[in-house]
């Protein structure tokens, strides 16, 4: 089960989550120290 | 001490929102155009943040003032996409997942044998199987029936009484997403003069989109199954179901 959660449009949810780490590094000004 | 946990989980917790957030705008964009300008402004994204990072000014100062801008070119771009978009909010799961093979196999069934008992009535239809492209905007020039597949319901809709006969049927799923679509004609120029309309519906939908289109003519009741912009003929109600099988079995296994 958990793992056609993770399989299922697994590219997507990666872009997902590299977008979401980004954002979070960048409002909170980590990646710009 | 609960201070220093929340000081932990407060970011987790934010990417984790973040991440719902980016995943669904990703899934509603999938397949359609918008997908397109969506990667497009993930790129002008990463120019922008590598131009701070390395501290590169003017192209900073360009960025900044081209996102200003294509704020107001994009809601004016997808109006009808955001209009729809917030109105269906909640009313997906967040992620939702694959169906298993034997619900596979059963709706390949139901299929088939609405398909076969059409073509032996002599009555034309169009059914087109959405695969990983989703054929949102198809869906949305027909009916809505939102319906679990049936191949009673299938063959009543193509009746020739039924309001819904005319167009294409599409299936999502588990369900009948919509009737009476339009589909893209095919302009193959390879193709007989002789072709009716239905029949160049079928492959310009899968010469467009990896969804399989089932046609059954009219006046000779041939079974004809367009995938990837071809025609394959379908002799037999089982050699149909092997052909729905190997494309819908197999996508699930690549994807696994």
């Amino acid at each position: 089960m958990i793992k056609r959660w993770i399989t299922h449009n697994f590219a997507l949810k990666l872009i997902a989550l590299f977008w979401a780490v980004v954002t979070w590094f960048y409002v909170n000004g980590e990646l710009l120290k | 001490m609960p201070f220093v946990i929340w000081s932990i989980v407060q970011p987790i917790l934010e990417i984790l929102i973040l991440w719902i957030v980016f995943y669904r705008i990703l899934v509603f964009f999938e397949g359609t155009r918008a997908f397109q300008v969506l990667k497009g402004i993930g790129y002008l994204l990463i120019a922008f943040l590598i131009s701070q990072i390395l501290g590169l000014d003017t192209l900073n100062w360009l960025l900044t003032k081209l996102f200003a801008i294509s704020i107001i070119a994009l809601l004016i771009i997808f109006q009808t996409e955001l209009r729809h978009g917030l109105a269906r909010l909640g009313q997906q799961h967040l992620f939702s997942v694959d169906l298993a093979e034997s619900e596979i196999l059963a709706i390949i069934e139901e299929i088939s044998t609405s398909v076969w008992r059409l073509s032996q009535n002599r009555r034309g239809c169009l059914i087109a199987i959405e695969r990983q492209t989703k054929l949102k905007p198809y869906i949305e020039s027909g009916i809505p029936v939102d319906s679990k597949v049936s191949a009673e319901l299938i063959q009543s809709i193509f009746s020739s009484q039924s309001p819904l006969h005319d167009g294409g049927l599409i299936l999502s799923g588990e369900r009948i997403v919509a009737a009476s679509c339009l589909f893209p004609l095919s302009d193959n120029s390879s193709l007989n003069k002789l072709i009716g309309t239905r029949h160049r519906a079928a492959l310009g939908l899968s010469e467009q989109t990896d969804s399989a289109v089932l046609v059954v003519s009219e006046t000779t009741g041939d079974v004809l199954l367009a995938v990837d912009g071809r025609f394959v003929s379908v002799a037999n109600e089982e050699k149909l179901i092997n052909h729905l099988k190997n494309l819908l079995l197999k996508k699930k296994n690549k994807k696994e």
